[in-house]
């Protein structure tokens, strides 16, 4: 992978809310994460080997409208020790998150919102395979780590729910 | 049509074995999610004459003239890892394509991930749903709409989608190209549950309408138009984008490029 191209995706990390984002290309895959959620400091860089040697590149900088549009919903993440306590629904699958049934229709859970086991948090969608999460808890609401739409890989988290 | 109609001559062990017929109801799948497991086993059938709240992805309309297509749901426990059971969708519109080429003599196709198209015209969508619960993916819901005898479609659709009638010129047996549908089903599953992905997927890729054609991929809030490549065997679609970049998608709408 091109240095100079590296340079430029760290910048563009630095200056946004992002906190981290991962890149394919030719077979090398980088994730660049910032240190500490929220704060000022330095993205750092892990070059991996691909996990879907057919997932072959992502769209370069210029095709990205949707990941910088979403900087601006990303919220900082809780700090590790804080996290912690909570519960955390992962993602069971690879697929795209939704946090409603339909584009129009409200959010099935927000921030706050009381679930019980059973309650319907989310929708993960794999090729037209629409998965509704439950939750596996009683408690309430919150955080959800994952914007509207965009892809989640399995085992990723969710909702943080305190019991 | 009744149950008798559809359990005579059905040739399969465990799919459409136990069915719940309607006149009327509000969605097939809706109602496949309040069933317990024991009283809807493995492959029970779920069918109406009419939906007053047919639905595909995202909660949009599936409007069907009462008693003309097939409208039903089939719900299932799979027994197999998860990357299987993304799969389902190719095993569907796979088994759906095969019983509308036996029954009707038509040719058909399959769209990434899972309608099924007679002369590039939709005549078969899809819903799966499933409830995912520690981890683990208990149930799955696979509601299929089939127009099969229906004339006439409202002016946005007339150019996307038609009916195995349009098509064919003749008037169809619903209870037939049903238990051709079931049959294959059971196949396609069996296939799945027992065999490598990549079976099924080479399979499916014989019947793929988009490799090599252009499309317009739409991708939640944007679109774009690239080239369809090839399925790999976890089923995402591998494009190649204007830009000359490889990329492979796992959801979104996919259409080909009318340019």
């Amino acid at each position: 992978m091109d240095l100079k191209y590296v340079k430029q995706l760290l910048e563009l990390v630095e200056k946004s809310t992002v906190n981290e984002i991962e890149v394919e290309e030719k077979g090398h895959k980088i994730r660049i994460t910032k240190a500490a959620a929220g704060s000022a400091s330095a993205p750092m860089l892990h070059a991996m080997m691909p996990s879907f040697p057919h997932q072959v590149m992502m769209p370069a900088a210029p095709a990205l409208p949707a990941e910088v549009s979403s900087a601006s919903e990303a919220k900082p993440a809780a700090p590790i020790a804080e996290t912690k306590k909570y519960h955390e629904i992962k993602s069971p699958i690879v697929g795209t998150f939704y946090r409603s049934p339909s584009p129009e229709a409200g959010p099935y859970v927000d921030v706050g919102t009381k679930v019980k086991q059973g309650t319907v948090l989310c929708i993960v969608e794999a090729m037209k395979l629409m998965n509704e999460i439950e939750s596996d808890t009683a408690g309430t609401i919150v955080k959800v780590c994952v914007d509207n739409t965009k892809p989640v890989e399995y085992g990723q988290v969710l909702f943080l729910v305190e019991p | 049509m009744t149950k008798e109609e559809i359990l005579k001559d059905l040739k399969t062990d465990t799919f459409g074995q136990t069915i719940f017929c309607f006149d009327t109801i509000d969605s097939t799948n809706l109602y496949s999610k309040t069933l317990s497991k024991t009283k809807a086993p493995h492959g029970t059938l779920i069918i109406a004459e009419e939906q007053t709240a047919g639905r595909g992805r995202m909660q949009r309309n599936w409007v069907s003239l009462k008693g003309k297509n097939l409208l039903f749901s089939i719900i299932l426990y799979p027994d197999f890892i998860i990357e299987k059971t993304a799969l389902l969708p190719f095993a569907g519109s796979l088994a759906v394509c095969d019983a509308i080429e036996t029954v009707t003599g038509l040719s058909s196709t399959c769209k990434w991930p899972n309608d099924v198209l007679v002369n590039k015209k939709k005549v078969c969508g899809m819903l799966l749903e499933s409830t995912t619960e520690n981890a683990s993916i208990e149930k799955i819901i696979l509601g299929i709409g089939v127009n099969v005898n229906q004339e006439e479609f409202p002016e946005d659709l007339k150019y996307k989608a038609s009916s195995l009638k349009n098509e064919s010129g003749i008037e169809i047996n619903r209870i037939t190209l049903l238990q051709k549908i079931l049959e294959e089903l059971e196949l396609r599953y069996e296939q799945l549950a027992h065999f490598p992905s990549s079976q099924l997927m080479n399979d499916w890729k014989m019947k793929a309408l988009l490799f090599g054609k252009k499309i317009t991929v739409l991708e939640h809030e944007f679109s774009y138009t690239a080239t369809a490549i090839d399925v790999a065997d976890d089923g995402r679609l591998i494009i190649q984008t204007d830009d000359g970049t490889k990329r492979s998608i796992l959801a979104g709408d996919v259409s080909l490029a009318y340019t």
